[in-house]
């Protein structure tokens, strides 16, 4: 078994080294082809090859005198095309996609993602104009679609009356048509001509009226706003003339607002205030009277439709009710716009109503209400006339319209108990509505805010309007006197009047607010009070003098024993130096430290403490006295040369001599 | 004309006083020899007066202001402006000093309005003689500096470090540090009372000595951390601002204020008060500034300011100097009538002012802020006449020290601070009542201690100079001194040694004869 099995192994190795021989062949062969490839490397002439290589370099592309490759002409080929390129990248990874990539590139765009390049864009102007154009075209379409349907409710109860009448423009058409088919030549014509006429009469009628208005609103007599009224405002206050012409503008003024704005009377405004004194009295006084002038208007063309309806009876024509209708529009117009002017209404009320209520509830107050009302309406106002200017002509300069709204429902809300208190400050507000117009649009309410109203009260009122006249004065003056440098001093530092401080001013205040100084400091100096003041010390020794034991009451009659104060001990309120100044507190402790430089009694010779100290009055001193006076000062009454003899003192007489 | 001018100018030297003493009250006095005093005494003052004011004919120089021609504002004409006009030297006195790193800087003036010292923020201390630029000393401490001061002249200054103040003298020498006053804030030195003046984040009020070193007094204010300090330069009181919006007025004598104001809603930011001390300014964060009498403790005028004040000056000549934010406005009059526009402006951009001064005897106002130093010119802000006796600009070196001695002897002791100053030598209004009161008390308290003394068991000859020196716990170090006191302190021992042993020796006949035999009896 053993032999068999090396046998085997036997066979298999010379099995081993036959497959071993070929491949030895097999590499001796390879290795002598290297051999040969060297040998054919070697065999080329080193000059020759130098040669072609040059030649080689210089073949790369034929040079033109721009250095631009003239390949294509010098050795007939075409441009390098895709396929050359990609050749060289066939065994690539991603070859596949770049070539269907390729592909569509060649196909012109038809295949694949490419496509030709874009024409440029057009310049940018008339890029717009075609939009605005196309857009314009597409809004048309749009808002034609609503042209015939009524936006308003009024408009939209005029249609449904139009409508329930037979009126509408289809059926008078038809109407009219049938009308004009029943009549002869002659009447139509006749019908024609009165028509013709109707409409002149309307016309010149209606240009009538507009030139008056453009008249008053060219003139602006009525303003404030006109140059004439400004110079005469700023110039003409102390010429008799000019201020009765502001007093007429005034009141056409007035005139012309009540026309516009024919609310009502107080009393209704004082009837709605005092039925409903809430928050929101304000708005609802804006709602009734708003309805009131809905209804005023609806009714006014309620009266009129009937007289057109007569007129169509009467076979007046369709230009009649034409005018009709434009009047109706007009005074849709009109009634919208009031709603327009009204619609700003309660914005500024609640302006005024925020402030007002800030007012109130901060404690320091430091203005009167309807002050801060008007201020801010007026403010108000101004920023309105920038917004506005389109919706209303008659709210686009007057100002003073929705002053008075605004005054007539602060009036309602402060006041509203008596007439008398009513007129009152009807009358106060219109004078310092006066005020205003007097001085100017401009000035602004808080420079007048430090004075001081608590209360607001009417009589507070007065006051504030007569603070206000003073303080409109100084505005002038300063107004007057106004250059840059003063301005730019105000604006440097620190002024009272400069609204930014204000508004600074109050920032600051509201910071310390908390911070309870003016309470802690004033119950400081109370203590301080109480504890200076002379006090009576009951110093009874409690038990002494009295039976003790069980069942003994102490009587009521025993005399208790009080240490009364000293003569001079402690100070008295009133007596205090400190007593007038509530923001400061003066120790009145005497310093026992400085007792040693005060004298308890008054020295020999002096009688008074006034003689006493009159004689301490003048320093003695080089540093306080000229130097002659400081040596007249400190000589002594009696000079003596040195050197001399004093002789003792002798009496002038000798008693003993006397006798003798 | 002459006389009328001269009438005006003795009633300003008359001195006030109590009462009436003309001839129909001297004929009263029947005493001839007080009515001759007094007599004598009325016509010195009189005299006094009259002299004084005939001597100004010897103030030759007379402040000038700024003055506006037509449309022109005082206000608008700028340093620059200013300085195109000026001379030379004037010219000078505007500069500015740009120190970015360590500042903001906070400076004081000597009194004679030479020599200038900066302390920035972060710990960098200049001395300057300005007016000459002859550089002090500069040093860096490396600590915090709120506030700097110069002592009674040039050769020293303190400062309020982060923790201590110190005191260096004129070469940046640290020759003191004051432990007691601890996170100084704000300094002031009385220079006639000799006393360095402090208040910090603790809120106590210190006195120090500067000449005997003692510390006068240490009050609690109980108002919290206090940053804002002024003296009243007419009687030496420390006017001080606090965070509930009062100024308290102290004296070294009183635990209490004396006086306590009650000036603004916020905190009080600056306070500086006249050198007559008949005006105070101060700010608040509730940005106003007032204007205050503080004869009366009235209010005067009130401003508002934009940006709350930071720091206020009064000059010599009473122009009021604010700095708020970067901006520094000086108001003329401001004291008399409400202005409207301020006397001058100037803007040094991009900074915060910290601290401004009117420089004395001078018409320059110097400020620090957080990029240096700057000085600029006001003109009429300075006195133009100096008093030599008082402070002199040009002091020589002899000069200053003939005043140093001369002021140390007139010092005047802490105890005299008071509201009045004049009350020296008065008589004591309390009732006699009251005195009797105190003198009783006083005595108790005195009799009461002499009850607590206790014999202290005194160690004779313990503190010789010698045995101090033995005592020294520094003993590895051996000089001639330490060798020499060795050798006696052996021989001393030797000699005790012997003397035992004699002694020890039962005493014979003749021991009669020695000295020591003669001490045994």
């Amino acid at each position: 078994m053993f032999f068999e099995e090396i046998d085997e192994e036997a066979d298999d190795l010379i099995d081993d080294q036959k497959i071993d021989d070929a491949k030895a062949d097999n590499l001796i062969s390879f290795i002598g082809s290297l051999d040969k490839k060297r040998k054919r490397v070697d065999n080329d002439d080193p000059i020759e090859k130098q040669k072609k290589q040059i030649k080689e370099r210089t073949e790369a592309y034929e040079e033109s005198e721009y250095n631009l490759t003239t390949r294509e002409s010098s050795t007939g080929k075409k441009k390098v095309t895709f396929h050359d390129l990609i050749g060289t990248v066939q065994e690539e990874v991603g070859f596949s996609g770049l070539k269907q990539k390729l592909a569509s590139l060649e196909s012109g765009g038809n295949k694949g993602t490419y496509k030709d390049p874009l024409p440029a864009p057009l310049p940018q102007n008339i890029q717009n104009r075609l939009n605005r154009q196309v857009a314009y075209e597409e809004t048309k379409k749009d808002i034609s679609k609503w042209e015939p349907i009524p936006s308003t409710s009024l408009e939209k109860e005029v249609d449904s009356i139009l409508e329930k009448s037979g009126m509408k423009e289809e059926d008078l058409q038809k109407y009219e048509n049938i009308q004009l088919n029943k009549l002869s030549v002659d009447e139509v014509a006749a019908r024609r001509s009165e028509l013709r006429r109707m409409r002149e009469l309307m016309y010149q009628e209606r240009m009538k009226l507009e030139t008056a208005r453009a008249k008053e609103r060219m003139t602006l007599k009525h303003k404030n706003t006109s140059k004439w009224a400004k110079q005469a405002l700023k110039h003409g206050r102390h010429d008799s003339e000019s201020r009765q012409a502001i007093v007429e503008q005034l009141n056409r003024h007035e005139d012309l607002k009540r026309k516009i704005h024919d609310l009502g009377s107080d009393e209704e405004l004082d009837d709605v205030s005092s039925e409903s004194n809430n928050e929101d009295d304000e708005s609802v006084i804006k709602e009734k009277a708003f309805d009131e002038l809905e209804q005023y208007q609806l009714k006014d063309f309620a009266d009129e439709e009937p007289d057109s309806a007569k007129h169509i009876d009467n076979n007046l024509g369709r230009m009649i009710f034409g005018v009709g209708t434009k009047e109706k529009g007009a005074r849709s117009d009109d009634s919208s716009n009031a709603r327009v002017s009204f619609d700003q209404g309660p914005d500024i009320t609640t302006l005024s109503k925020s402030t007002f209520e800030q007012k109130n509830n901060s404690e320091a107050s430091l203005l009167s209400e309807p002050m801060s009302n008007n201020d801010s309406v007026n403010q108000q106002v101004e920023s309105q006339q920038n917004d506005s200017e389109e919706i209303n002509p008659w709210l686009q300069h007057d100002t003073s319209k929705l002053v008075t709204s605004s005054k007539k429902v602060n009036k309602s809300i402060n006041i509203k108990n008596s007439k008398k208190l009513d007129k009152l400050a009807s009358k106060l507000n219109k004078q310092k509505h006066e005020m205003q117009m007097k001085v100017d649009v401009e000035i602004d309410m808080n420079k007048i805010m430090t004075v001081q109203v608590a209360d607001n009260n009417t009589k507070k009122e007065v006051k504030t309007v007569a603070t206000d006249n003073s303080a409109i004065e100084n505005v002038n003056i300063e107004s007057d006197s106004d250059d840059d440098a003063n301005a730019e001093a105000i604006k440097n530092f620190i002024n009272v009047k400069n609204p930014t401080a204000f508004t600074q001013r109050e920032l600051v205040a509201r910071a310390f607010a908390n911070d309870n100084v003016v309470e802690e400091f004033e119950s400081e100096k109370q203590a301080i009070i109480e504890e200076d003041m002379p006090k009576e010390i009951d110093i009874t020794l409690p038990g002494w003098g009295t039976w003790g034991g069980k069942g003994v009451k102490p009587s009521k009659n025993k005399k208790k024993i009080i240490a009364k104060p000293l003569p001079g001990e402690g100070i008295d309120v009133k007596k205090r130096q400190d007593a007038k100044l509530k923001h400061v507190i003066i120790n009145e402790k005497s310093i026992k430290k400085s007792k040693k430089y005060l004298f308890t009694d008054i020295p020999y010779p002096f009688e008074t403490r006034e003689q006493y100290e009159r004689s301490l009055r003048t320093p003695v001193g080089k540093e306080w006295n000229t130097n002659e006076v400081f040596q007249k000062m400190i000589t002594p009454r009696v000079v003596t040369k040195m050197g001399v003899v004093i002789e003792p003192l002798t009496a002038p007489f000798k008693p003993g001599t006397e006798i003798n | 004309m002459k006389d009328s001018l001269l009438e005006a100018r003795i009633s300003k030297y008359v001195r006030p006083t109590g009462g009436k003493l003309g001839p129909k009250q001297l004929k009263k006095i029947k005493n001839r020899k007080l009515k001759g005093t007094l007599e004598r005494v009325e016509n010195y003052s009189q005299e006094a007066a009259h002299k004084a004011a005939s001597h100004e004919l010897l103030l030759i120089e007379e402040p000038g202001y700024l003055e506006a021609e037509g449309i022109e504002k005082t206000f608008n004409i700028t340093q620059k402006k200013l300085k195109e006009q000026l001379d030379e030297n004037s010219a000078k006195k505007i500069f500015d000093l740009k120190l970015t790193n360590f500042g903001p800087y906070s400076l004081d003036y000597t009194r004679n309005g030479r020599h200038m010292v900066i302390g920035g923020r972060k710990g960098h201390l200049i001395t300057r003689d300005w007016l000459e630029n002859k550089p002090g000393c500069e040093i860096h401490v490396k600590e915090t500096v709120r506030d700097v001061k110069w002592l009674h002249n040039e050769l020293f200054f303190a400062a309020a470090q982060k923790k201590y103040v110190f005191i260096y003298d004129h070469n940046g020498l640290e020759i003191h540090r004051l432990k007691k006053h601890i996170e100084v804030n704000k300094l002031e030195f009385l220079p006639y009372h000799f006393l360095l003046v402090s208040v910090g984040n603790a809120g106590w009020l210190k006195y120090q000595d500067t000449s005997t070193g003692k510390l006068v007094a240490e009050l609690r204010t109980k108002l919290g951390g206090c940053d804002t300090m002024a003296q009243n330069p007419w009687n030496a009181i420390i006017n001080l601002g606090h965070a509930n919006g009062t100024v308290t007025l102290w004296s070294p004598n009183m635990s209490a204020p004396l006086v306590k104001m009650l000036t603004h809603r916020g905190p009080v930011k600056a306070i500086s008060v006249d050198h007559t001390g008949n005006y105070m300014a101060t700010s608040g964060l509730d940005g106003r500034l007032k204007l205050w009498d503080i004869r009366t403790y009235k209010p005067l005028q009130e401003y508002f300011t934009r940006t709350p004040a930071s720091s206020l000056s009064i000059s010599q000549l009473g122009l009021l100097g604010v700095g708020w934010g970067p901006h520094i406005t000086v108001w003329k009059d401001a004291f008399r009538i409400k202005q409207k526009s301020p006397y001058m402006n100037h803007l040094q951009p991009g900074t915060q002012i910290q601290d401004i001064q009117f420089c004395p005897y001078e018409d320059a106002l110097g400020f620090g802020h957080s990029d240096g130093v700057s000085s600029i010119l006001i003109p009429g802000s300075g006195e133009p006449n100096f008093d030599s006796l008082e402070a002199n600009p040009y002091q020589t070196k002899k000069q200053r020290q003939e005043a140093e001695v001369h002021s140390l002897l007139d010092k005047i002791q802490p105890e005299m601070i008071m509201l009045d100053p004049t009350f020296i030598g008065n008589i004591d209004r309390t009732s006699k009542e009251i005195q009797e009161k105190e003198r009783k008390e006083q005595e108790e308290e005195e009799r009461a201690g002499e009850g607590k003394w206790e014999p202290r068991n005194k160690a004779r000859g313990k503190n010789s100079s010698l045995r101090r020196y033995l005592r020294k716990k520094q003993k590895n170090v051996i000089d001639e001194r330490r060798m020499k006191i060795t050798r006696i302190e052996q021989e001393r021992k030797a000699n005790k040694k012997r003397q035992k042993e004699t002694d020890n020796k039962p005493p014979t006949a003749l021991d009669r004869f020695t000295n020591k035999k003669r001490k045994l009896f």
